[in-house]
């Protein structure tokens, strides 16, 4: 039975600090200017009627990956985690798979020519450790687990909370899934 | 790998870092486990970055000695050898002219973290018999510890958070504890996603009030106006703690109506005692404070030997009562309904927490608003239980090593504190006039006063008598720039202390070699210190922790360095309940009751809270005609006060400061987001970008805290704020006893009392 590791964000209980950020930086050793997990700030109303809450949002690891599809040279996969991947050794940089993305989850390495994003960690993963992010977030926003199974605790947390994906045009199936910031 | 404890530490949580090294480079920092204690363990975005710090281009390198004027950027390179003669030259040739007392230390900041390097300066300062006013650390917000220490006894006594999770309700006032105390932060959300009402009361819908079940938005500076509005409704209603008041409060205490003091039986008969004087119900007659046997009246008004006297409580109902839900409206803008709402609702979620914070006080008159706010929690009996408090601090169970023994060395003459200088404002004003003896020789060590505390000029005044300014830190900040000598420090990773993290101690170790010629604190004393014959007193770094370690305190029972070089992390021996203070009852005032009611302060109408304008009131001053706008400088998650302005990884984040707006002020002055702006006012003026944020209310505007001046397009805001040495920004009411001794308490910057107007260029 096919795992799908995912992310899972609390946005009752995100607070928009960006450590999450920043901890992916150290465990993947980004260069300045680079993030592969970015922390989106959403506002509305007018003083003193307003609503505050943030979104971190990377990689989706998609069911049916845009950027796979979109990549010429096959250098873009699914593991048998659920986890998408991309193969430097097959990557030419020719970055058909960046505006495939729908939440521009891809970067381009130009030091390497090569692209990359969020890979969930997977060598964390293989050793039952969570992904940094996770582990980092202090505040508990972040949780890890396989969203394709009904047993899991992040399948129960979505179960429990109003939760939803971030749908968008293409039918892609984004796995990472967020509880809604109102409990 | 080893542990250190954050570099951006002057936030004060203390986190602990397991730092990994490969090939002699720090390649990365995360979390620490305590497996004892998951409480303990906490990061942040600015701990997780910390390296950029260390391998940041611009870090200062070698000694440096000023090659022009102060302040205009001509640096010469000397070696350390140079570095240490001229200042040890200076100082003695200070002693033999002016006398030690002429040599002024500032021994480290809140980011100079690792009791070794915080506590080396202090020693040297008490071998050497330096003088001025003694500050430690930093020193700005003295409005809501003050508060504390007249009502409570304590300036800095505070429930450790996990106690929130023992509340049912939890009032946030005055922070943004959401970018600014993190650990804290992860308790907070804790305890709300466990069923407390989180409120937050503030100006600014920061990510604070952002995460509230119930943010209430008030006007700067009106805090007290809403504790009393508050109060009011508790009283009338009924919903006051009369039991508590009675037997933890000054409430039953009589009080003259002549002199507005305490009645004292001496008072009443000649020779008797100081006693407090109540009224016993029972016997209709007025005796000695004796709660056990008496049944003391809370409210009345009594005529004793021909004195009138009232209650104290009977006067805080009166007071209160002077702020009905309407006024409190207009003065706050705080809406009739919710003040009701609110004290009804604190009143009846027992216990109910009171978290302050400094954002509280930061106008002239901010310590009444937090005597208020102590106040209200005294009054619903909130005081000294679990889940309950008015904490001023993130505290926990004292742990008392033995400072003493590495501060003051026996025998040591002692620094002086400037005689005559009630507060540490005093102290720079006495420095800047050379009374009642000079200062010559200034070190500063770890801070960065001519950006953090006040206006640039008012330093460069007091600096000008002085002859050797000496600073030593990580960076050429800004008031390194006008030093004569700055040296380079060594970083928590490159070298070797112990710490205090949530009643652990941390053994740190130094994980990589100093780089270029920094060196640390305790290096840098010790080798002045043998240049003026006081080297045997700085012997070895072990030596000074085993002193430390050496303390009859309990909690520390056992714990040596040796265990520490061992486990690395050691928990101290306290209970695992969170502590809380006062739980006992027993409040080192001078009545030992909760002093809601000051007599010393009576002189200036404020014995009892009430609400007074800030000196810059948009509403009241005369500066508001040309000046109509309040100017805040609020403390950021990307900065630990200046510390990390110019980390690459924080300015990914956010690239350069700007000056927050309400879209209201900025259409008015046709200013559009990310216009150049220049915000001013009679003391200076800032350019930067403007940016429209509906966070911040209409009349006021921000520039975030922390920004360096090369940071903006032009001056900084420091420049709006007052100086220092002003005597108008000293609050008589924080100059009397125990305030002026208490570190703490004694200075109180009022950053967000200032008018500024901006526009577009």
């Amino acid at each position: 039975m096919n795992k799908q590791y995912a992310l899972v964000f609390d946005l009752s209980r995100c607070i928009g600090c960006q450590t999450c950020v920043i901890a992916c930086k150290v465990q993947n050793n980004l260069r300045v200017g680079c993030q592969w997990l970015k922390v989106l700030e959403i506002r509305k109303g007018i003083y003193p009627q307003l609503m505050t809450y943030w979104k971190p949002i990377t990689c989706m690891h998609c069911k049916e990956p845009p950027c796979a599809e979109a990549c010429p040279e096959e250098a873009i996969y699914k593991d048998g985690d659920g986890i998408v991947l991309i193969d430097k050794s097959k990557c030419t940089g020719c970055l058909f798979c960046q505006p495939a993305c729908p939440y521009e989850a891809i970067q381009y390495n130009p030091d390497e020519n090569v692209v990359e994003k969020c890979n969930l960690c997977l060598d964390r993963v293989k050793d039952n450790l969570p992904p940094f992010c996770v582990k980092e977030c202090i505040w508990g926003a972040i949780h890890f687990g396989d969203v394709s199974d009904p047993g899991s605790e992040v399948s129960h947390f979505i179960a429990e909370r109003k939760s939803f994906a971030m749908t968008s045009e293409g039918d892609f199936h984004p796995s990472n899934q967020y509880l809604s910031p109102t409990r | 790998m080893s542990y250190a404890i954050c570099p951006f530490a002057g936030c004060h949580q203390n986190c602990v870092l397991k730092v990994s090294v490969r090939d002699g480079q720090i390649y990365k920092v995360e979390s620490t486990e305590f497996p004892q204690d998951p409480g303990a363990r906490c990061i942040c975005l600015r701990g997780l970055a910390s390296s950029r710090m260390v391998y940041h281009p611009e870090r200062l390198k070698y000694p440096l000695r000023r090659a022009g004027e102060r302040g205009e950027g001509k640096w010469e390179r000397i070696s350390w050898e140079e570095a240490l003669d001229v200042i040890a030259d200076k100082l003695l040739a200070v002693k033999e002219k002016y006398g030690a007392q002429s040599v002024k230390i500032n021994s480290y900041g809140s980011s100079n973290v690792g009791l070794l390097a915080q506590l080396s300066g202090e020693r040297f300062a008490n071998l050497w018999g330096a003088g001025g006013v003694f500050e430690k650390g930093w020193l700005s917000d003295g409005g809501t510890p003050a508060a504390s220490l007249l009502t409570l006894g304590d300036s800095g006594q505070g429930h450790d958070p996990q106690d929130y999770l023992n509340s049912k309700m939890l009032i946030i006032w005055g922070g943004n504890l959401a970018e600014t105390a993190f650990r804290e932060m992860k308790f907070i959300l804790d305890a709300r996603d466990k069923g407390a009402k989180l409120v937050v009361i503030g100006p600014v819908h920061d990510a604070m009030a952002a995460k509230a079940d119930l943010w209430v938005p008030i006007r700067l500076g009106t805090d007290a106006a809403l504790a009393l509005g508050m109060m009011n409704i508790i009283i009338e209603k009924g919903l006051y703690d009369r039991e508590y008041i009675m037997r933890h409060t000054v409430g039953p205490f009589l009080v003259r109506e002549d002199d507005r003091r305490f009645l004292r039986e001496k008072d009443i008969e000649t020779g008797m005692s100081d006693e407090y004087m109540i009224w016993d119900e029972d016997a209709s007659t007025c005796c000695p404070y004796d709660y056990s046997l008496k049944v003391p009246a809370l409210l009345g008004e009594f005529t004793i030997k021909g004195i009138r006297c009232k209650t104290a409580f009977q006067l805080l109902a009166e007071r209160a009562s002077q702020y009905p839900p309407d006024r409190v409206a207009e003065v706050t803008g705080v809406p009739e309904d919710i003040t009701r709402q609110l004290a009804e609702e604190y009143a009846q979620s027992k216990p109910a927490a009171i978290r302050t914070r400094f954002g509280l006080a930061r106008t002239y008159h901010g310590n009444l608003g937090a005597r208020a706010v102590i106040t209200l929690a005294a009054l619903t009996g909130n005081i000294g239980v679990p889940g309950g408090g008015a904490s001023v601090m993130d505290a926990g169970f004292p742990i008392s090593l033995n400072h003493r023994a590495v501060v003051f060395p026996s025998g040591a003459p002692g620094a002086k504190k400037l005689p005559g200088a009630k507060n540490a404002f005093q102290g720079w004003t006495a420095i800047r006039d050379g009374e009642p003896y000079p200062i010559k020789a200034l070190f500063i060590t770890y801070q960065n006063p001519l950006q953090n505390y006040g206006h640039v000029r008012s330093y460069l005044r007091i600096f000008s008598e002085i002859e050797l300014i000496v600073v030593s830190e990580i960076f050429k900040s800004l008031t390194a720039q006008y030093a004569d000598i700055v040296l380079p420090e060594a970083t928590i990773f490159e070298r070797s202390d112990i710490g205090i993290c949530r009643h652990h101690l941390v053994k740190i170790n130094k994980v990589i070699e100093p780089l270029y010629e920094c060196k640390s604190s305790f290096e840098i004393w010790s080798e002045l210190a043998k240049r003026v014959d006081l080297g045997d007193y700085f012997t070895t770094p072990e030596d000074l922790i085993n002193g430390l370690l050496e303390s009859k305190d309990p909690s520390l029972s056992g714990i040596t360095l040796k265990r520490l070089e061992k486990e690395s992390i050691i928990r101290c021996n306290v209970p695992t309940t969170p502590y809380i203070p006062f739980e006992d009852k027993s409040f080192p005032t001078t009545s030992g009751k909760i002093e809601f009611y000051v007599e010393n302060l009576a002189g200036l109408g404020e014995e009892l809270p009430l609400h007074k304008e800030a000196r810059e009131s948009p509403r009241e001053s005369p500066l508001a005609e040309r000046y109509p706008l309040s100017f805040m400088t609020v403390k950021r998650r990307t900065r630990t006060q200046s510390i990390c302005a110019d980390m690459d990884w924080m300015l990914e984040i956010e690239e350069e400061p700007h000056l927050d707006i309400n879209s209201k002020d900025a259409n008015y002055r046709g200013i559009k987001n990310g216009d150049a702006v220049e915000v001013f006012n009679d003391r200076g003026r800032a350019r930067l970008k403007a940016r429209i944020n509906e966070n911040f209310p209409p009349g006021t505007v921000n520039i975030d805290h922390g920004w360096w001046p090369s940071q903006f397009i032009k001056g900084h805001y420091s420049d709006l704020l007052h100086g220092v040495d002003n005597p108008d920004i000293i609050n008589p009411a924080l100059e009397i006893d125990p305030i002026v001794s208490d570190p703490r308490a004694s200075a109180h910057l009022i950053y967000y009392d200032c008018l500024v107007e901006v526009k577009r260029v």
